[in-house]
């Protein structure tokens, strides 16, 4: 009785091709020029009036986008597009279509790149946990995200030492072993779908134990030595005033994410991990209610504009010390990593809060050549922009969710 | 892929007679010729509605039972084809099809087995490990989420097992194996200074606004509780036990100054007058239990309260510390009065331990599992306790074979750390990541042996594990009688572990997990009169479920009802006659802090059953009920009819509109004084196409329109002030028209009159509820040949009235129950 099985039927055989393909892609041509991925979601939604709205390489810049100014050639602003899910499938912007698409941008590069790295990827979710905590998802299932900034150090660059990770690992392998065992005596008695369903676990076995045998590859590699990152200061002429400075700046969730982004900015510079997925929702608790005040206040409005500059106060930070730092190929880290930074919606006056009609993304690094310009790509999807990423990482696809065509970036 | 709604309901039919006449590549080219006839005008290559083209139906979409499915129910509801097609076929010709497409759906049910394995949902591991261990981990949050479709997060069709989800599989078999069991810790010391960021302020927006900007970075307190603040301590610490919390820190005079909250939505300031430093006083000191809660490379701590909930720390300070439920210390101070006065801050905390009073502990585990255990003895000692243990967490008996990789693992560990407890550790490790743990076993063949019903009727009514009278049972054989599963039935009602199961159906059911989100606008329900009703109008629902339950009333009551479940809190909203009325609490300091940000303390208060007298008479029933009404407004600021009517066609009619993928919505706009919300809405349905949704849902909506935001009756929109454009916020009365037209052309007015109509569709409500029920009970999703199974349930359950504890016994003492 319902229809919806059609998708999932499709579903199940996707899980088994995988088996074969996860994780890495070992026959891969030599190494793309860009090497990392940071994908940034905030939650709620971007303001879209007070964007940028004349395209070009001239493009008159937003006041409340100061912070991002001096990047500007560093970044392609791409606006007005949709991701082709609705308000409540939002939480999917870097899948795009929500019922076909397996796996997230973040995801299918890190089953291309995961193996050249201790940690395949990371996703976090650093914010008040009311609403979607989900951004990425792989085979079609959503990956909880790390939801504490200690947590998210200990995944980096937890400093366990040896034998205590090494007694870890021999626990979890006599597990799996157990449990591979055991899947392989009932696989034989079951049929139809619970087989499906057994093949499913089975095959989460087998991939567990692969990370189990990169985990204990990695174990006698030496580790860069971090420490716990302290609060950033975050520069932005927009944000001048002391009590905008207090709100928007010195906020402890501003700070927090701060932090999440020195570790992450600290994790590509010694190569720990290459693949990110970031998803903030509310910076207070107020942010929700001001993204829908915007359709009839003012204070509202000029309140949401300052929600967002400190959102480009964030990534402008980011973009200083990845600008400033060498990377392998002897361009900068900003060269050598992508990071696209969206609203997983959009909010505007006219079309109100969360309307996901006009969705800007923002691609920095990469060295593209539209950088320094705005492109208006009214009514386009999103998912153009994210297959055009996938191909930079020379992962050869032509479609990705509800992808067109791919773009020259 | 099809998007186009159809009624769902309304559309078992009682399969008398399918017969398997004629061939399938028959039913196949005749049903090819129908729809090339008949249909292909609107579902072809040039019109595709709904996403649908039926002129390319090829033996890959003659074998899809959902592609069939949807065609027999829209067929069987008379959705299609509409009345206005180009072309109608003769009702005999219909029937033809729908039976070609009854007769492949069969075929195919019959070549799948019915059953899918089950995964233990979150919620059903979590309650299987608490129930085993005689433990409360919070495990929500560490586990795979459950349900990325529609239906119950029990659905088995929607849980999939990925890698990902394994890994938080072995993280939480390793913490609560630690957790459980252990050698005796060596206490440590662990200081929180400043620098350290375990003091999670994140949630709380203004920690040290208008403070710490006046300190030095160096010294910048951990935190300055003012009245409105709270600050979160996420202990990490290796081993689980009781722990002493001693925080330090100093005093200061500062005045407390309103913000300008309201415009700006700014937080509210406080002003340092005059740094005054104190010495703490040292004998301020906390003990709590920490339990470990931790994974591979996280140490996040469950704080359990050794006593109250709540312990006064200085009652001359106001300083307060509490326990929350997300695994946090919160620490606040919470009766400042405003003014100058002395506030304080924290630089530093030290946690130790821990301490134990004897040891082994006298914990469930140890005093249930471990009693005679001698920590001297030697890994054979494990095995009667994994043993024991496996027969529980597996749900049924193990075979020695079964039992041996679990031994072997105690046996390594032992050997490892010559220790027992190690032992016992991986050997429930080891427990914990096995099928047989983590899937339900419903053996191989359609029927289910008894120890697999004893499971699906606790899975079904605990949310948990069989209790060793079920397993008895099912070890003597006698739960294959129906007579026996209807006692247990009762029997397990009465448990307190029901009300888990009605707790979660209710918030699925009705979705009230939307209520977290959402609270009324300032201007309509002050902050304290939402601290007084906040938890009650969660709570509403299912004490409502809970009498019908235990009362055995009809279904009808869902619909309206003599009565009403309330506390004298909730009534401070409904104003029920002779029924007391609580007032609300004015909050210490600042009244304009988000309620996001405020815990009052907790309200137990009690529910009673109170009898409707004429003038409440329209309180009965669901619809009315608070938070449903505030659940479906736009953000708790006006009232939406689209939210409302969507929600009771879901609740009552069964039918799940999807939101329209890619379609340019634009926000609907609010009421003002020119347009009313009936105006705004009739526009919308101008459009053929959004039409086909909103005119199931929208008159279902607008028969609301007399409850507001709170579900408080209005005659007139009298808050219109709140939402008119700016400038034009002087008074503004209209008065609310409800009058409207069913989606089959009945007309009717108001709430009453949208419980007389559902009143008359009791029919369609029932079927649709105990449809829900039983895809509950099953745990899956029903599919086309479970159409008997429902009609033959629901037929009995008419038979007793549709009393909801008869439809209970009825689904679990009938024959399909103990199926898979």
């Amino acid at each position: 009785m319902k229809r919806r099985d059609i998708l999932k039927t499709a579903g199940c055989t996707l899980f088994l091709p995988t088996l074969e393909s996860f994780g890495q892609n070992r026959s891969a041509p030599a190494e793309a020029e860009v090497k990392r991925l940071f994908c940034v979601s905030m939650g709620y939604g971007l303001f879209t009036d007070v964007l940028p709205q004349t395209g070009g390489a001239d493009y008159a810049f937003s006041d409340h986008m100061e912070p991002l100014k001096k990047h500007r050639d560093h970044f392609t602003l791409y606006s007005k597009m949709k991701f082709g899910g609705s308000h409540a499938s939002d939480h999917r912007c870097f899948v795009g279509n929500t019922t076909t698409n397996p796996d997230s941008l973040d995801q299918l590069v890190a089953d291309h790149v995961g193996h050249f790295t201790r940690v395949r990827n990371v996703a976090a979710f650093i914010s008040h946990a009311h609403h979607h905590i989900v951004a990425s998802w792989r085979n079609r299932l959503p990956v909880m995200p790390i939801q504490s900034t200690r947590v998210l150090f200990e995944t980096l660059f937890a400093k366990t030492d040896r034998k205590t990770e090494e007694r870890l690992l021999a626990n979890k392998k006599s597990v799996l072993d157990g449990s591979l065992e055991e899947a392989k005596a009932l696989m034989a008695r079951v049929s139809g779908r619970d087989k499906q369903r057994l093949e499913e676990y089975f095959a989460a076995l087998r991939e567990s134990e692969q990370e189990l045998n990169k985990s204990i590859e990695w174990l006698s590699r030496p580790r860069q030595d971090v420490e716990f990152p302290v609060a950033p200061s975050f520069e932005n002429n927009f944000l001048a005033t002391e009590i905008d400075k207090k709100r928007f700046l010195t906020n402890p969730r501003q700070i927090q994410r701060g932090i999440a982004f020195d570790m992450i900015y600290k994790a590509f510079k010694f190569d720990v991990t290459r693949v990110v997925n970031f998803y903030m929702t509310g910076l207070d608790n107020d942010h929700h209610l001001t993204t829908h005040n915007v359709p009839k206040s003012e204070d509202a409005r000029a309140s949401l504009t300052k929600y967002d500059s400190s959102f480009y106060s964030l990534m402008a930070n980011f973009y200083d010390k990845l600008s400033s730092t060498k990377g392998q190929s002897g361009g900068t880290l900003m060269d050598e990593t992508i990071t696209v930074s969206t609203g997983n919606n959009s909010v505007s006056q006219r079309m109100g809060p969360h309307n996901g009609n006009e969705i800007p993304v923002f691609v920095a690094g990469g060295k593209f050549k539209n950088h320094g310009g705005h492109v208006i790509r009214k009514g386009e999807t999103t998912c153009d922009i994210y297959l055009s990423i996938l191909q930079q990482f020379g992962i050869e696809r032509d479609q990705f969710g509800n992808s067109k065509k791919s773009i020259a970036l | 892929m099809l998007n186009y709604p159809i009624t769902k309901v309304a559309a078992f039919l009682v399969f008398a007679a399918v017969h398997v006449s004629t061939s399938r590549a028959d039913d196949r080219t005749q049903s090819q010729q129908f729809f090339k006839t008949y249909c292909v005008s609107c579902h072809g290559e040039e019109k595709s509605k709904g996403g649908l083209r039926l002129d390319q139906i090829d033996a890959q979409h003659w074998n899809d039972p959902s592609l069939l499915d949807d065609i027999y129910e829209v067929i069987e509801s008379g959705e299609m084809p509409p009345e206005d097609a180009p072309k109608l076929p003769e009702p005999d010709q219909l029937k033809a099809l729908q039976k070609a497409v009854g007769n492949q759906l069969h075929q195919l049910a019959e070549k799948q087995k019915p059953g899918m394995l089950k995964r233990l949902s979150r919620v059903e591991y979590q309650n299987t490990v608490n129930d085993v261990f005689g433990s409360d981990f919070s495990l929500l949050d560490r586990l795979p989420l459950d349900n990325i479709g529609v239906g119950f997060n029990n659905n088995a069709d929607n849980l999939h097992m990925s890698v990902v989800d394994m890994e938080s599989y072995f993280k939480a078999a390793n913490l609560i194996a630690e957790s459980v069991v252990s050698d005796k810790p060596d206490p440590r010391v662990i200081v929180y200074s400043t620098k350290d960021t375990d003091i999670d302020t994140h949630s709380h927006k203004d920690n040290t606004n208008g403070f710490a900007p006046t300190l030095p970075q160096a010294s910048r307190p951990l935190v300055f509780a003012t009245q409105s603040i709270q600050i979160k301590i996420n202990p990490s610490v290796k081993t689980s036990g009781v722990y002493q919390i001693v925080p330090k820190g100093f005093y200061i005079q500062a005045k407390y100054v309103a913000g300008s909250r309201v415009q700006e939505r700014l937080p509210a300031v406080t002003d340092v007058s005059e740094l005054k430093t104190s010495e703490w006083p040292s004998d301020h000191s906390m003990s709590y239990f920490l339990r470990k809660n931790s994974g591979v490379g996280q140490s996040i701590v469950t704080v359990i309260p050794k006593n109250a909930a709540w312990q006064e720390f200085d009652p001359s300070i106001g300083f307060t510390t509490q326990l929350s439920s997300d695994d946090t210390i919160v620490l606040r101070c919470n009766s400042v009065k405003g003014g100058l006065q002395p506030m304080f801050c924290i630089e530093s905390a030290t946690i130790s331990g821990p301490v134990y009073e004897s040891w082994p502990p006298e914990t469930y585990f140890y005093k249930t599992y471990c009693k005679d255990l001698d920590a001297s003895a030697g890994p054979e000692a494990c095995q009667a306790i994994l043993n024991k243990l496996a027969r529980k967490l597996f749900r049924g008996p193990v075979s020695d074979a079964e039992m041996q990789q679990f031994h072997q693992h105690a046996r390594k560990a032992f050997a490892q750390d010559r220790s027992i407890y190690s032992g016992l550790q991986a050997g429930i490790r080891g427990m914990l990541c096995s099928p047989m743990f983590l899937f339900k076993q419903e053996g191989e063949s359609g029927s289910l042996d008894d120890y697999a019903i004893a499971a699906r009727m606790s899975y079904f009514l605990w949310n948990s594990l069989p209790d060793e009278t079920l397993s008895e049972l099912a070890k003597q054989g006698k739960l294959k009688d129906p007579k026996v599963r209807r006692e247990q039935t009762l029997r397990m009602l009465q448990d307190a572990r029901a009300d888990r199961f009605v707790k979660d159906y209710v918030y699925q059911w009705l979705d009230l997990e939307k209520l977290k989100i959402i609270e009324p606008d300032l201007g309509i329900f002050t902050v304290e009169e939402f601290d007084l009703v906040r938890d009650q109008i969660k709570e509403e629902p299912v004490e409502f479920f809970k009498e019908i339950l235990s009362s055995n009333l009809s279904l009808v009551n869902f619909i309206d009802s003599d009565f009403v479940m309330i506390s004298p809190e909730l009534n401070y909203i409904y104003r029920i006659e002779g029924h007391p009325i609580a007032t609300p609490r004015k909050r210490p300091g600042a009244s304009k802090i988000s309620p996001k940000d405020y815990r009052p303390k907790e309200i137990t208060s009690e529910f009673s059953k109170v009898m409707l007298g004429e003038k409440d008479r329209y309180r009965g029933g669901l619809l009315t009920q608070a938070g449903f009404m505030l659940m479906t407004t736009n953000n708790g600021e006006y009232t939406n009819p689209f939210y409302r009517g969507a929600w009771v066609l879901k609740s009552f009619y069964g039918d799940h509109l999807e939101t329209p993928e890619d379609l340019e919505i634009s926000a609907l706009s609010p009421p003002s004084k020119t347009v009313t919300i009936k105006e705004t809405i009739d526009a919308h349905r101008a459009d053929v196409s959004c039409n086909i949704c909103h005119k199931k849902m929208d008159p279902l909506g607008i028969a609301l329109e007399n409850f507001d935001v709170l579900g408080r009756w209005r005659d007139q929109y009298t808050d219109v002030s709140n939402y008119a454009p700016k400038g034009k916020k002087k008074g503004g009365r209209f008065p609310v028209d409800t009058r409207t037209v069913h989606m089959d052309g009945r007309t009717f007015e108001g709430p009453q009159g949208l419980k007389t109509i559902l009143m008359e569709d009791k029919e369609q409500f029932s079927k649709a509820f105990v449809e829900n029920m039983l895809s509950y009970a099953m745990a899956r999703e029903l599919n086309f040949p479970d159409r008997e199974n429902i009609s033959q349930i629901y037929k009995q359950s008419a038979e007793t009235n549709f009393r909801l504890r008869d439809i209970l016994l009825e689904i679990v003492s009938s024959d399909y129950f103990t199926r898979r």
